[in-house]
């Protein structure tokens, strides 16, 4: 039985130019090496903001943590460890108290994001000027 | 296949253009063909395939891994098709709808056998491309993705977000001003 799919298989294949695959191909590649490039350059301004602003923090733990004191308690280890090892409980203490949470919390997440958005930059580098 | 599709899918999404290159290779020739009979014209199936086919890269993360790839796919051809014609201004609201059936379109069935005469006309091919070519957008799609690329009309109503009993009126409206056009004289 013969029906309108065995008709409409009659109907004429076309061959897709010579050229089309490969230049669909291109376009996508194209494409991704724009994005790659535009990735690279937001990825690396943030690398390098995150630099400087890692500097920063570094210094302002620095003066966080002689405005606390806990630089004072912790150069005390190295200094009188004898004192250190007697009263250790209360020693120790007196460090948890005096750590400038704030400024440390702050240094960590900066470093966060200069690592990751490095690595991105490495990434979207490779992309960039090594294209596959 | 289907679970070839996925793998390349997945393969592109990490950035293997060569992944994509074989699935562009693998359905060049069949979104080819829908969209040159869509378009009548061989220089815009050059255009819109390649535009397809960007599309679909660039949407491949929306793609369900539970979905048929191929259906999905021609669900993209057939909007990119749209979008192309419209841009140009070639075509009306009215040239794309095929319009509500009748009781006696209704009652045609799917699979009526044709007589033997109709596959023995001369330069066959042709006169289907012609034919196809006089009816409304929306038919010459349901045609062809119902008995050139074997979709069912579950997959085609997916494709064109209708419901599958609307899709089959219009098919059988469709296939009714095919065979007035085959009926006509020459």
């Amino acid at each position: 039985m013969k029906t309108y799919r065995n008709l409409f298989n009659n109907l004429s294949e076309k061959t897709p130019p010579q050229g089309l695959c490969l230049s669909i191909i291109k376009k996508v590649r194209s494409i991704q090496s724009r994005n790659a490039k535009i990735r690279f350059t937001l990825s690396s301004i943030v690398t390098l903001v995150s630099l400087g602003g890692i500097f920063e923090s570094i210094l302002k733990l620095i003066e966080s943590s002689n405005q606390s004191g806990f630089s004072q308690y912790f150069s005390l280890i190295f200094s009188d460890s004898t004192l250190f090892f007697s009263y250790w409980k209360e020693f120790g203490l007196s460090l948890v108290e005096s750590l400038p949470l704030v400024s440390l919390v702050f240094l960590l997440g900066i470093v966060v994001v200069f690592l990751w958005s490095g690595a991105r930059a490495l990434k979207d580098a490779r992309r960039t000027f090594l294209p596959a | 296949m289907e679970n070839d599709d996925i793998i390349l899918i997945e393969k592109s999404l990490e950035g293997d253009t060569s992944a994509f290159e074989i699935l562009v290779s693998r359905y060049l020739k069949h979104i080819y063909n829908f969209v040159y009979h869509l378009s009548g014209n061989v220089d815009e199936a050059n255009d819109i395939s390649q535009e397809v086919f960007v599309k679909v890269w660039k949407n491949l993360k929306k793609f369900d891994p539970e979905q048929n790839f191929k259906t999905w796919l021609f669900s993209i051809a057939r909007n990119t098709t749209i979008d192309y014609f419209r841009k140009k201004k070639s075509i009306s609201f009215g040239d794309m709808e095929i319009g509500e059936s009748t009781s006696f379109e209704d009652s045609l069935t799917d699979e009526e056998p044709l007589p033997d005469e109709i596959f023995e006309r001369k330069e066959l091919g042709t006169f289907l491309e012609k034919a196809l070519e006089t009816l409304p957008l929306e038919g010459r799609t349901i045609i062809l993705l119902h008995d050139k690329e074997d979709l069912t009309f579950e997959e085609i109503s997916k494709i064109l977000k209708k419901p599958m009993n609307t899709v089959k009126s219009q098919y059988r409206r469709a296939i009714l001003a095919f065979r007035k056009t085959m009926n006509a004289p020459k």
